[in-house]
């Protein structure tokens, strides 16, 4: 498990504050899962987003006060570009003390953020809204990656699919 | 009796059938230190092939079925307070072991 300079992470609070910025994201990867119904524990919230100038200052207005470090850095530098250099990257990943926040630009092979964000669901979480990747999208990119690690939260996903069609045999 | 056409509820007999054997193996479960469960979940309803198969895997559908009773946000709660708990674990382990 993914390890914040702070020790423990705090997904709640990252999330509030990243919504109550109006930063635009869906939540994905094993929180996503968790809120899905899987059993399974992961530590770093990952995110996609629209790595727009705009949307990136959204997020460095938001991390700036938690020290960000660029997470998988050798020396685990502090981020001190500004938003138009964030902009070019395509997977910036950051440690902070709030804990670790993978931004994601695009999600293979489900596609761009317009399109993740289309298919997405709208959730109520501490009276905001918070958009979560599709259950199918979901699917699609745990079978895509196919990582071992992935393999039984892969198979929790699929039988919650299962359970959410109701239809009993 | 026969179900009527077009309807999705199983006929009566095995209807009977199944809640026979969620009872007989609930009683059954109740008295067992087995930790393999996968006999129990499988006298339970079937969702579909991808249901079974978790089930075979080895996956605790209790756990599913009580994670989806929960709204979306007490999932996402509940996750967190886990990682929280991890975290004292792992802080009771450093103290045990010292930090790596």
């Amino acid at each position: 498990m993914a390890r914040s300079e702070a020790g423990i992470q705090q997904t709640e609070r990252l999330l509030c504050e990243l919504l109550d910025a109006e930063v635009e994201c869906v939540v994905v990867g094993g929180v996503a899962a968790a809120i899905h119904g899987c059993t399974r524990l992961t530590e770093d919230l990952d995110l996609v987003a629209p790595l727009t100038f705009a949307n990136c200052e959204r997020i460095l207005g938001v991390l700036q006060k938690y020290r960000p470090r660029f997470y998988q850095t050798l020396g685990r530098p502090p981020v001190e570009r500004d938003a138009k250099a964030l902009s070019e990257f395509k997977n910036p990943y950051f440690d902070t003390q709030l804990g670790i926040v993978d931004v994601l630009g695009s999600l293979p092979p489900v596609g761009d953020y317009a399109r993740i964000r289309s298919r997405s669901i709208a959730i109520d979480f501490e009276g905001r809204s918070l958009q979560l990747v599709s259950l199918d999208d979901l699917i699609s990119v745990k079978e895509a990656v196919g990582r071992p690690k992935d393999r039984e939260v892969l198979i929790e996903l699929k039988a919650i699919r299962d359970r959410l069609k109701g239809k009993v045999r | 009796m026969k179900p009527k056409e077009g309807s999705r509820e199983p006929p009566p007999e095995r209807a009977v059938r199944l809640i026979w054997r969620q009872v007989w193996y609930s009683a059954l479960m109740q008295q067992s230190d087995d930790i393999d469960r996968r006999a129990y979940f499988k006298s339970l309803p079937s969702y579909g092939p991808d249901w079974d198969f978790a089930i075979e895997y080895g996956v605790d559908v209790m756990m599913l079925e009580r994670n989806l009773a929960f709204s979306y946000e007490a999932r996402l709660r509940n996750a967190c307070n886990g990682i929280r708990f991890m975290a004292k674990c792992r802080a009771m382990n450093e103290k045990l072991y010292g930090q790596v």
